[in-house]
């Protein structure tokens, strides 16, 4: 007889085991969603700050923007874009709408529509075309011509509990739009639309960090960490060394992967440990604290 | 690994010119900031001459203002006529950031002795929380 039928309860600490990551992550990101709500908008603003600055033809000081900014980009160099998969708000916000909008699906037994492929593929390019735009308007100081069209603001001035909106009419029709993409597709935002997340693309993460498999170890026409990917990332081989630059550190294909064959370059360390998802979120904590967010 | 080295020089790239930008626009502005202060201690002089229609009551005076998240309060001293003091009595809903950025504006409404000051760019609706703050206090301190 299957031991879990005669012992329901062993049953249910072995899915809470199974879990464990995915608790972990669900902590970690309401942490840093109470604590730390504007981190992401900080360190754009700082991007807008040097646009700014060199279209002024000002000279650079060192803000609380910048310092974030730097301190967000150090991080990311050296842990991948962590920051996005375990501490940004705004992606947390998209996580758990894509999952409210998964179990309802489930429940009403409808499947949610979902954006091809190709087009997702595609897509993946226009973070960097929102990016320069962005650039470019803070450079020709019409940026702030723009004021009440961003979403972002919009959010934060919510989750800030500041419901004067009445200017910001089109940030609302966009954040309602983005909404909708978020529950649509996992990680809407983060993939195809953040400029933050464009930088972070940008930087030059070492391949320390990064998760790699050795692609000789996988099951023959296994693609279980593909299908569970909210990037759709191949992982690159662990020979080749390359890092994934949309890769946002969620780990679930590490605790997918049937033959526990994804792992980072550090040895012993394959990235979903409890300890190593605590300490880096840790670290991430003091260093946003230290730049005053 | 190959991507990783481009991405490094580029980033490399990217600081080298921020730094240099930074250098040659700082000496621009030292040289800019000698004649800014000639400029100001001339104007000094000729409003001290005219400092005998001083503006305000003398007395502290409160203001209200809408900031990021919520009100500004502030309280503003008069003494001798002039703006002396602003204390910020609460700001509970803005955002710490924006709001160590943004209260840089209220040593410009000090050098102004007014709250026509330019917000604070990057940390806006801060700023621009302060200044209505301490229009609002003004217009009771007139």
């Amino acid at each position: 007889m299957d031991s879990s039928i005669k012992n329901p309860k062993g049953n249910f600490l072995k899915k809470l085991k199974k879990k464990k990551a995915k608790i972990i992550r669900f902590i970690i990101q309401i942490v840093f969603f109470v604590t730390m709500p504007s981190a992401f908008t900080s360190a754009f603003s700082g991007v807008k700050y040097i646009f700014n600055s060199l279209g002024a033809g000002q000279k650079l000081e060192i803000t609380s923007f910048l310092l974030a900014l730097i301190a967000l980009c150090a991080y990311t160099v050296v842990f991948g874009r962590f920051f996005c998969g375990y501490a940004c708000a705004f992606g947390s916000f998209g996580d758990y709408l894509y999952e409210i909008g998964q179990f309802v699906s489930k429940k009403i037994k409808i499947k949610l529509p979902q954006i091809p492929l190709k087009i997702r593929k595609a897509l993946d390019y226009l973070k960097y075309v929102i990016l320069i735009a962005i650039c470019a308007l803070c450079f020709l100081k019409l940026y702030d011509n723009l004021r009440g069209y961003s979403p972002w603001d919009v959010f934060s001035m919510i989750t800030a509990g500041n419901f004067k909106l009445k200017a910001y009419i089109l940030g609302i029709i966009l954040l309602v739009l983005i909404i909708i993409g978020m529950i649509l597709q996992e990680r809407f935002f983060c993939r195809f639309i953040c400029p933050m997340g464009a930088v972070f693309s940008l930087l030059p993460a070492m391949p320390v960090t990064a998760l790699l498999r050795d692609r000789q170890n996988c099951r023959k026409g296994c693609k279980a960490c593909l299908k569970k990917c909210p990037i759709d990332l191949e992982i690159s081989d662990i020979k080749e060394k390359n890092v994934n630059a949309g890769c946002i550190q969620c780990q679930k294909c590490v605790n997918i992967c049937p033959k526990s064959n994804i792992k980072s370059l550090i040895p012993f360390i394959k990235g979903n440990e409890l300890w190593w998802l605590i300490s880096r979120a840790a670290v991430l904590m003091a260093l946003l604290m230290a730049a005053g967010i | 690994m190959k991507s990783f080295f481009i991405k490094l020089s580029n980033l490399i790239l990217v600081v080298v010119i921020l730094l240099v930008y930074n250098n040659i626009v700082g000496g621009y502005y030292a040289n800019y900031e000698v004649k800014a202060a000639k400029i100001k201690a001339k104007i000094e002089a000729i409003e001290k001459e005219n400092s005998s229609k001083s503006s305000y009551t003398d007395g502290n005076y409160q203001g209200k203002g809408s900031g990021f998240g919520g009100d500004i309060v502030v309280e503003v001293v008069i003494k001798k006529g002039k703006i002396s003091k602003i204390n910020v009595l609460s700001h509970d809903n803005e955002d710490d950031a924006y709001y160590n950025m943004a209260s840089d504006v209220i040593s410009d409404i000090y050098e102004a002795q007014s709250a026509d000051v330019d917000t604070i760019s990057g940390a806006t609706f801060s700023s621009t929380g302060i200044i209505e703050a301490t229009k609002d206090a003004l217009s009771k301190a007139v």
